[in-house]
């Protein structure tokens, strides 16, 4: 009797569990692709503001930076986080500057907006949006950017910084180069 | 003798097949800019593959395989960028015996995985 017993509680705890999991579904999982094809997900890249021709904005990072391929909304991203006390900087009006070329790593992540997954056009969209990008070149565009200033203000800019980049078969990730922007 | 056997044998074969009306099933995909395939009622086949805006032949379910009415969800695999994904509505749709049930999947569908 109290094997039955034991037996229907580690049951009963075993249901349990696995209803719990339900909260964190992730439909990827359920999806599954009719080719064995690595798709592109991460891009990365170097970053450097000019404020002036001999010299570059200072901040901890720069953020949202919004990202197309052709006219495809890659993601919005921002920079990796840099310490900006070991740096030799300078003061002008509400900036921080350097007279040394200053790059800033930017990883960005493909983003797939995942819905709530309720109704079949959610998932229609989900599938539509995990489109592949065929081998090839393809226009990529920092469109704006924003980055606090000293005052803790935020500052948005639209550089509009178009760059060419050059897709090869089963890449998972590129790296664009070095990209420089102006503000002035 | 014979007379009374053949009444009893059609009167049996009537009240049989009034007992056993058919009701007729259609189903439309219009999710868009995805096909959906392998669409079922219940374990009843109603079409193997539908383009978005296509509609599925009218599928008779016979009293005998099924007794009607009948309830059954409607599960299908929806692709795209030869991604796929099962799924099945939320939704359970009846048949009534006579009945011509169009059942239409769009965006708004509930469904589940």
């Amino acid at each position: 009797m109290k094997k039955i017993i034991s037996l229907l509680l580690l049951t009963f705890m075993l249901f349990a569990c696995s209803r719990q999991e339900d909260w964190n579904y992730d439909p990827s999982s359920d999806v599954l692709s009719d080719e064995e094809i690595i798709n592109l997900e991460e891009i990365f890249f170097l970053l450097n503001v000019k404020i002036s021709d001999s010299t570059y904005l200072v901040v901890q990072s720069i953020d949202s930076i919004r990202i197309f391929i052709n006219n495809t909304l890659w993601t919005i991203c921002s920079s990796e986080s840099i310490d900006t006390t070991y740096i030799n900087k300078k003061a002008s009006g509400n900036t921080w500057y350097t007279e040394k070329k200053l790059n800033y790593l930017v990883v960005a992540h493909k983003n797939i907006q995942k819905p709530e997954f309720a109704t079949a056009g959610d998932y229609a969209d989900y599938l539509n949006a995990i489109h592949e990008l065929k081998p090839g070149e393809y226009a990529f565009l920092i469109e704006s950017f924003q980055i606090a200033l000293k005052d803790h203000t935020v500052q948005k800019y639209y550089p509009y910084a178009y760059t060419i980049i050059n897709l090869e078969k089963n890449q998972r990730n590129l790296y664009v180069g070095e990209i420089e922007i102006k503000l002035y | 003798m014979k007379r009374i056997y053949i009444i009893c044998m059609l009167a049996g074969l009537a009240l049989f097949t009034s007992c056993h009306k058919p009701g007729i099933i259609q189903v439309k995909n219009d999710i868009s800019g995805v096909k959906i395939t392998e669409v079922k009622w219940g374990n009843y086949n109603l079409s193997s593959e539908l383009l978005p805006g296509q509609s599925s032949q009218k599928v008779t379910i016979d009293g005998y395989s099924k007794k009607l009415p009948a309830t059954n969800k409607i599960s299908f695999i929806m692709r795209a960028n030869s991604q796929y994904v099962y799924l099945e509505t939320t939704e359970e749709f009846t048949l009534n015996e006579e009945d011509e049930l169009l059942i239409i999947l769009n965006d708004e569908t509930k469904v589940s995985n």
